[in-house]
């Protein structure tokens, strides 16, 4: 039986970022991360969904203290990363690993593909140094690439190709928890595909958990087991995933879930507008920060701001509402 | 017939040979319909658009072909009567808002541009109907955002501005090239309830190139799909949603991602990547990756031509009675 405790939780998280300030004023804060409670447990794949500036990749950035946060605990099989110093956060960091969403930007240009993926080997102590071509090898062949890829460089590879070097990177190291940001959005339909399933073949192979972060909600539910929502630095809507998709409470997840253009949608016009909406768009200073944009706000939804709280089966939802 | 484009061509001369962006492309647009360029990056699909407007420049080249546009060939209309055409006539939108709009001039000069060239109005007027383009493009408070610059606007509203500033006279076609592709989700499903809206609104007809077939499903009535630079299928959308009979047609809809692909199943996926344009493979470029290749199609380029119900098919293996 597999140990039962939650590989990664995170308790009240907050990342801010400081933009200007008043003279003797106030410092102002961008609250990218406002208080963030998560659990990813073993062998589970998490799907993070939101839209650009929801704060979803500077969550996954702070998990792994690539991004400082200002409070907040993020407790890695029992040890809190945010309290780690040195050769122990190195450590961690070679067992949470990040694939980044332009596998274009990721790759140095300058090492060939045999370096790129000896690299963490090497640092990381993996093998011994003359078993280290072998690896190389056996990881090209597990993400689906010829071998004679190891001499080429970067350029010379398609985008899927390179997302497929950056997965061999991370499976060099065997992590047990993947932060895949928009893994797939630079790539074709055709090749999308392909990295999907990739990543859903390792996922498995190797037992690890996967923070999947999208912003396409059908990548999401083609891939995660529960999914979350995230909306203005918070996680407003939790679920596993198909409860989530065919019982959405929040109304950003109904929304969400209207505007993917489908055939079914052909016939439905102004579905957005029937809903109050204006251009500079109201944002309640203690409020729900969706009420601007909300189809069922009342005038309690200007003052309470709705805490994240369990509804009905094992569901979460951050609405007065639901 | 509004649009009809014959036997196509447009290369492009590098260093390093011919690229054959636009390789043999035939197709037509009635009054009032929506014709969707499906293809990966690549495929020639802008060229193609751009081609129609003959907007390509060094060291790109149209070599051959008619471009019909109500019974002129707009690629013998000299500089003049094409600057009529474009614009006035044919009205485009881009991928990028951002970059089809001027920084350093209100949305309102940008529209007033527009007008006094292909129009006939007088300033009031003209100023007027600037304000009433942006409301029509569902800007609330139009007469407060003309004076507004592009960088004060949100994604979706530039995406809307630039649509305004295509539709200040009424085309009667409207070319779209990946309208949506950077905008977030809600933000799409909004730019594409507008696009439907003003379908129906001006009785317009629309050439839409996209990736997303879910976008084309919702937008388009008949559809080509492209595969570097030749041209695979042609057929009502219907029609390719249900029984797309090209092998490359049926792989993208299977790699397609639905909302109900909720489970833990793989993908179909087509195997392999998108050719070099510079280094096509022999016969149909496309028998790398296609399951079902025999050996005539790793010999002869396969025709375009015509099968049942007004469909058209280039595929070896795709015969008459099928």
């Amino acid at each position: 039986m597999q140990n039962q405790s939650p590989l990664l939780v995170v308790k009240n998280l907050k990342t801010y970022f400081p933009s200007g300030k008043a003279w003797f004023g106030k410092q102002n804060y961008i609250k990218a991360v406002d208080g963030v409670s998560l659990r990813i447990n073993r062998n589970e794949i998490i799907g993070l969904v939101g839209e650009s500036g929801s704060g979803k990749t500077t969550l996954g950035r702070s998990i792994l203290r690539l991004t400082a946060s200002n409070q907040g605990e993020i407790i890695f099989k029992g040890n809190d990363i945010l309290a780690l110093k040195g050769s122990a956060l190195r450590a961690i960091r070679k067992e949470i690993q990040l694939i980044f969403q332009d596998p274009y930007a990721s790759l140095s240009p300058r090492l060939q593909i045999r370096k790129l993926i000896a690299e963490p080997l090497l640092l990381h102590n993996i093998v011994p140094e003359a078993m280290v071509d072998q690896r190389v090898s056996e990881l090209l062949e597990e993400v689906g690439l010829e071998n004679y890829f190891k001499d080429r460089y970067p350029h010379e590879m398609s985008g899927g190709q390179r997302q497929r070097i950056a997965i061999a990177r991370v499976l060099a190291l065997q992590p047990e928890l993947i932060i895949a940001d928009e893994p797939v959005s630079a790539l074709d339909v055709s090749v999308t595909a392909q990295i999907l399933n990739l990543l859903k073949e390792i996922q498995k192979k190797n037992s690890m958990s996967v923070l999947f972060i999208s912003h396409d909600l059908k990548v999401i539910a083609h891939m995660a087991d529960r999914i979350l929502v995230m909306y203005a630095g918070r996680i407003i809507e939790e679920g596993m995933t198909q409860d989530l998709l065919t019982h959405p409470l929040h109304p950003y997840t109904k929304l969400l879930i209207a505007s993917i253009p489908s055939y079914e949608n052909r016939n439905t016009t102004r579905r957005i507008n029937q809903q109050k909406k204006s251009d500079q768009q109201y944002s309640a200073k203690n409020g729900c920060p969706f009420v601007g944009r909300c189809a069922e706000a009342q005038s309690v939804c200007k003052q309470i701001y709705p805490h994240l709280k369990e509804s009905k089966g094992n569901r979460f939802v951050a609405c007065h509402f639901n | 017939m509004l649009l009809e484009v014959t036997n196509l061509r447009t290369s492009f001369f590098l260093d390093n040979g011919e690229l054959k962006a636009v390789d043999d492309i035939s197709f037509s647009i009635e009054e009032k319909q929506t014709l969707a360029i499906v293809g990966e990056s690549g495929c020639g699909k802008t060229v193609a658009a751009m081609s129609i407007l003959n907007l390509v420049s060094l060291p790109g080249r149209i070599i051959s072909g008619r471009v019909n546009f109500e019974g002129a060939n707009l690629l013998e209309l000299n500089n003049d009567k094409l600057c009529d055409i474009r614009g006035r006539k044919i009205g485009m939108v881009f991928q990028e808002p951002a970059s089809s709009l001027n920084p350093v001039f209100t949305i309102g000069a940008q529209l007033r541009e527009t007008l006094v060239r292909h129009t006939q109005l007088n300033k009031h007027e003209i100023s007027a109907r600037a304000i009433k383009l942006l409301g029509d493009m569902d800007f609330k408070e139009p007469e407060n955002w003309v004076n507004a610059y592009p960088h004060q606007l949100s994604g979706g509203m530039k995406q809307r501005a630039a649509i305004a500033l295509a539709m200040c006279t009424q085309p009667k076609l409207l070319i779209a090239d990946e309208p949506t592709t950077a905008l977030d989700v809600t933000v799409q499903a909004e730019i594409l309830d507008l696009l439907k809206f003003l379908k129906e609104e001006h009785e317009m007809a629309m050439l839409l190139i996209s990736h997303d077939l879910g976008v084309v499903a919702e937008l388009a009535d008949r559809v080509t799909v492209m595969y570097a630079g030749k041209q695979f299928e042609n057929a009502s959308l219907e029609h390719i949603l249900t029984v797309a009979k090209h092998p490359y047609t049926q792989g993208l809809l299977k790699s397609m991602l639905h909302l109900d692909t909720i489970n833990n199943d793989f993908l179909e996926v087509i195997p392999g990547s998108v050719p070099d344009l510079l280094d096509l493979p022999k016969g149909c470029s496309f028998h790398p990756r296609c399951s079902l290749k025999e050996s005539i199609c790793q010999e002869h380029v396969p025709k375009i031509s015509l099968h049942k119900n007004n469909t058209l098919c280039a595929c070896h293996l795709v015969t008459n009675q099928y």
